[in-house]
């Protein structure tokens, strides 16, 4: 994605100070100091920080001198006091004044000039006081973004167009952008037009200040986290400055900022604010320097750093130092809340009972044991909004690592900072843990237990009652079926009578299945947790990398949280985001630290292993080994299958295309159609694909599709309904997304299980029996058929060519058999030829070198002799049923030969046997 | 060009012994007042002698028989009178602050002035 170019701001300009805003040693006349600036939101902003030489070093001077001031103030003050020390030390000594003296008595005598010592000491430590002060007082901020939409009269009042106009602006209306600019980014600018003064431009442009923010640490970290050192960015930033033909020739004059300079400054500014940053820190003037120069673009982008990359990771910088700020107040509000479990009014109740079944979260908050919650605002507003409405319990449904935790944790903490609706305030969130409930005792202990905890809750009054999983509660119970007592049924009694307020977690297949229909469920107000976006899993990870960093002493680079989540998001379907990209980064740190040591980078490359090596699925970058191999696929893919040639280069290409992911990732990698006659090598080219690409035989789901011949069997393949996990081929994709599905024998299928798999091939996708969505974009769908073989065995027999055939067979034969519909998602249909007698005889070679690899490993050699082929070629040989008879005639007569030879001892380890003419054994 | 800043530098170092005591009484001023009010307001939450009072008839610990209600009613009775006479006690702490902070510069200047001119 390319930087967009902004469109440029209605920047006035003075043409008399030349927009510094001042004019010889005084402010400028014309525009009165302002300088430069625009009317935008119904403020006049501008910028008072005179870019000019002596100015800059007046300001770089200034914060020299400051801190010489406050230091020599000190030692002052310290001076004073310690001569006054000396002054009455030295009284005391020659008897002048007595230590034993009435403290008041002792304080008239002290002499005069010790007091005077102390009193200077005194003026000059107010003094400090005042410049300290002064120094910190904060001088301004970005506007604070509002939601509010631009009045009509703020819309119509148009920027003023000269200086006159301006002054009649109001001053509280006007706004210096300087002051919201940190003191860095100051420093930066200043630096920038430094730079661009040593080496002799006359024009300051925004590339001078993008040099400039690559000497920031903030900067140079950011880079490091796209991958590379700021340094070797600004190395190839070298040619851009060589270029610039605004050198000047012999006399330097100092340089004057360009126009563009200061739409970068102001698109600095607009940046923060609509991030909502209160400072414009020196990552905005990164990012809006970026945006002014087209050449810096390029540059970024050949190094693989595009728009939205360097917008993330700016983001990354925001997170952490919003994370740090949240922290700091939280801690302060944490610091006014009681840790006793009592409220300020001390009207609750100690809960000894509960205490040894529960965790208290807001105390586990309070003392920092709990994560941040991140991107999940909205759904605490709602579950706070569904409480306000009147409901008092709420069930969050949402599935494995969505984050249901995260959300009441973030609740716990909100609770502690106090910042929640009043019915929350002062309250303790206090998780059950169903194991210790049920630990150790009968179900009637469990409902003793429980009813014990809902009394002391009750009677206590600050206690929001947290039970995860609450679908673990139902199904124990005491007694047989008719008369039990149900721990649900006792929480369901105790919920309903409206002394509690519970919130309790589970899953959407368990709420479909034990609660939705139940007493239990019927208390709770559903609010669902859907599974994060893309984006929001990334600033989740981008929030928990530190911990892990911290832990692992590695350091993560964007690219890895970002394919981290891109790759959990399409592979790992068990746990959903941003739980599997968490898990991901874990172990890829891990994997880091033990590969490269302390302090290495953890790149794209190493979380891509970690996946590859969960799921077995090549997702690494394709290696100059692994490209050969790509590029010769078709020889490998020969060694197994002979002849055939179409369909092995068809499917080559097909494989080509999904390792350089140059394909759909809707849709499954391919999907084929092989027809032929039996025994031609069909069956033989999907196992060779299993094995090439997807590393093994087993990793094929076979279905013989003659057992689906009728349309009850449609719930063998998808599950029946209600039963979890009961479909075979449903079941087996979402436990091997990454598989070759071979359909064997499709005509022979019902109709209507065809029409399952309309939708497989065209959208990757089935839906099981519970409402799953299981994802087929993984899997390389292969469908053999014997149909029509006998006409095309004629056609080609005849000389007809097989483009030729295969048109006449989807109009024709096929299409008694197979809907159009079907035949037309299939990317390939590929007809295999009959076997001739020069196939049979390579394909007898490559038979009997497997039953030679069975004997080497006995320590017998076989050898075969090329009369030995011809013979089986001879024998082996049936137009109408291909190589099977070979399979057939090898068994008989070699194996047999060689089962007998062995269990008779006639053949020993070291011994070579020779496979002569008419398939004789002989022992060497 | 360095001479001007230096200069200048000196200048402003000068004015601003001057700009000094004018702030103590005006932005400082302002500036002390704030915090001694922050430091109220964070006392006022701490001690909540309101929240005492709005809860003078609801039992404390959830002791809600009559023995629990009379003890409770007591010593809540007990506890706003603590809690708000350590709130004026903080108040005064807090003027006081923010009294030293008006008079300290004069003070200073007296107490200076008086040890300059012992006999007078």
């Amino acid at each position: 994605m390319l930087f967009e170019s902004l469109p440029p701001l209605p920047l006035l300009s003075c043409s008399t100070c030349r927009a510094s805003g001042i004019a010889g040693w005084r402010t400028c006349p014309a525009c009165q100091g302002l300088g430069i600036g625009h009317l935008v939101r119904g403020r006049w902003l501008y910028w008072q920080y005179p870019l000019e030489r002596y100015h800059l070093g007046l300001r770089c001077a200034r914060r020299t001198f400051n801190k010489v001031r406050f230091i020599t103030a000190v030692i002052i003050g310290l001076n004073f006091w310690v001569w006054a020390g000396f002054v009455i030390y030295r009284a005391i000594a020659s008897g002048k004044l007595a230590l034993n003296s009435n403290p008041l008595v002792f304080l008239g005598r002290l002499p005069a000039s010790a007091l005077t010592l102390v009193w200077l000491g005194v003026f000059i430590w107010v003094y400090l006081k005042y410049r300290s002060i002064r120094e910190k007082q904060f001088v301004g901020l970005v506007e604070h973004h509002t939601y509010r939409k631009t009045s009509a009269s703020e819309r119509a009042a148009a920027s003023p167009v000269n200086w006159a106009e301006v002054k009649k602006i109001p001053r509280r209306r006007r706004h210096n952008i300087a002051d919201a600019f940190t003191a860095e980014s100051l420093e930066i600018t200043g630096q920038a037009y430094t730079l661009a003064d040593q080496a002799g431009f006359n024009k300051f442009t925004p590339a001078h200040l993008f040099y400039a923010t690559l000497g920031s640490n903030r900067i140079s970290n950011l880079f490091v986290r796209l991958g590379f050192s700021a340094e070797s960015i600004a190395q190839k930033l070298a040619p851009l400055f060589s270029a610039d033909n605004s050198k000047t020739g012999g006399t330097h004059t100092a340089p004057v900022a360009t126009d563009a300079v200061y739409q970068t400054i102001f698109q600095a500014y607009e940046e923060a604010y609509a991030a909502h940053q209160e400072y414009v820190s020196v990552t905005e003037l990164l990012v809006a320097s970026v945006k002014e120069l087209p050449e810096v673009q390029e540059i970024l982008y050949d190094l693989g750093i595009d728009k939205q990359k360097l917008l993330n990771v700016v983001e990354w910088a925001r997170i952490r130092e919003k994370l740090y700020r949240q922290y700091q107040t939280f801690r302060r509000a944490a610091h006014h809340r009681s840790t006793h479990g009592m409220d300020r009014a001390m009207t609750a109740v100690a809960t000894p009972f509960l205490n040894q079944l529960s965790d208290d979260l807001t105390l586990l908050a309070q003392f920092g044991h709990t994560a941040p919650c991140i991107a999940r605002e909205r759904e605490i507003e709602d579950i706070f909004q569904v409480v306000d409405g009147g409901q008092e319990n709420v069930l969050l449904v949402g599935d494995f690592g969505t984050g249901k935790k995260s959300v009441v944790e973030g609740i716990a903490e909100r609770m502690v900072a106090d910042d929640v609706p009043p019915r929350w305030q002062d309250k303790r969130l206090v998780r059950l843990s169903i194991s210790s409930l049920l630990a150790g005792t009968t179900p009637a202990g469990a409902v003793e237990r429980l009813i014990g905890i809902m009394n002391e809750i009750a009677r206590a009054q600050n206690i929001i009652l947290y039970i995860q999983n609450i679908h673990e509660l139902i199904g124990v119970s005491t007694g047989g079926a008719g008369q039990s007592l149900d721990v649900a049924s006792t929480l369901a009694e105790y919920v309903g009578g409206g002394r509690s307020m519970v919130i309790a977690t589970t899953t959407p297949e368990a709420y479909a299945e034990r609660l939705a229909n139940s007493k239990l469920g019927t208390l709770f107000a559903k609010v669902d947790i859907p599974e994060m976006d893309e984006n929001q899993a990334i600033q989740v990870l981008e929030s928990k990398v530190g911990i892990i960093e911290y832990k692992q002493q590695v350091f993560f680079a964007y690219d890895a949280i970002a394919k981290a989540v891109a790759l959990s998001k399409r592979f790992i379907r068990d746990v959903l985001l941003p739980g599997s990209a968490l898990e991901i980064i874990t172990e890829a740190a891990s994997l880091t630290h033990r590969a490269k040591g302390a302090n290495a980078l953890v790149t794209a490359e190493e979380v891509a292993k970690v996946i590859a090596e969960k799921t077995k699925i090549p997702v690494t970058a394709v290696t100059s080994d692994e490209s050969a191999k790509l590029m010769h696929l078709e020889e490998a893919l020969h060694q197994r299958v002979i002849g055939q040639d179409e369909a092995v280069t068809l499917v080559a290409n097909a494989l080509r295309r999904a390792r350089a992911e140059v394909r759909s990732t809707s849709k499954p990698i391919a999907n084929f159609l092989f027809l032929g006659p039996t025994g031609v090598g069909k069956t033989e080219l999907a196992k060779t694909i299993a094995e090439v690409y997807f590393g093994g035989e087993d990793r094929m789901v076979r279905l013989d599709m003659s057992e689906y011949q009728d349309k009850a069997s449609i719930y063998r393949l998808i599950g029946a309904p209600g039963e979890k996990g009961s479909g075979i081929l449903t079941e087996a994709i979402r436990r091997r997304p990454f598989a070759l599905l071979l359909l064997d024998e499709i005509e022979k299928a019902d109709k209507d299980i065809l029409n399952l798999f309309l939708q497989v091939m065209d959208d990757g996708r089935l839906t099981d029996s519970t409402g799953r969505v299981i994802d087929f974009t993984n899997v390389i769908l292969i469908a053999t058929s014997n149909a029509g073989t006998s006409y095309v065995s004629e056609q080609l027999r005849s000389g007809i060519s097989s483009d030729a055939i295969k048109d006449r067979l989807l109009h024709g034969e096929l299409k008694e058999q197979f809907r159009p519909e079907f035949l037309n998602r299939f990317d390939g249909i590929v007809l295999f030829r009959a076997l001739d007698s020069d196939d049979i005889k390579k394909i007898a070679g490559l038979m009997l070198k497997r039953v030679a690899k069975d004997l080497d490993a006995k320590g017998i050699e076989l050898k075969v002799e090329d009369a030995a082929l011809d013979f089986f070629a001879r024998v082996g040989f049936d137009p109408e049923f291909g190589a099977r008879p070979l399979r057939r005639a090898l068994q008989e007569r070699v194996e047999n030969q060689l089962a007998e030879l062995l269990l008779s001892k006639k053949i020993n380890r070291r011994d070579v046997i020779v496979l002569g003419a008419e398939g004789c054994l002989t022992v060497e | 060009m360095y001479l001007i800043i230096l200069q200048r530098l000196f200048g402003e170092a000068l004015l601003d012994l001057v700009y000094f005591p004018v702030w103590w009484y005006s932005g400082g001023w302002k500036y002390a007042g704030s915090r001694c009010l922050v430091w109220l307001k964070a006392g006022n939450r701490t001690l909540a002698p309101g929240l005492w009072l709005q809860n003078l008839f609801v039992p404390m610990f959830g002791q809600t028989d009559w023995q629990g209600k009379i003890i409770s009613f007591f010593m809540r009775g007990v506890q706003i009178v603590a809690r708000t006479l350590a709130l004026i006690l903080w108040t005064i702490i807090c003027a006081v602050v923010w009294l030293i902070w008006i008079f300290l510069p004069v003070i200073a200047l007296y107490g200076l002035v008086r040890s300059l001119t012992p006999g007078v």
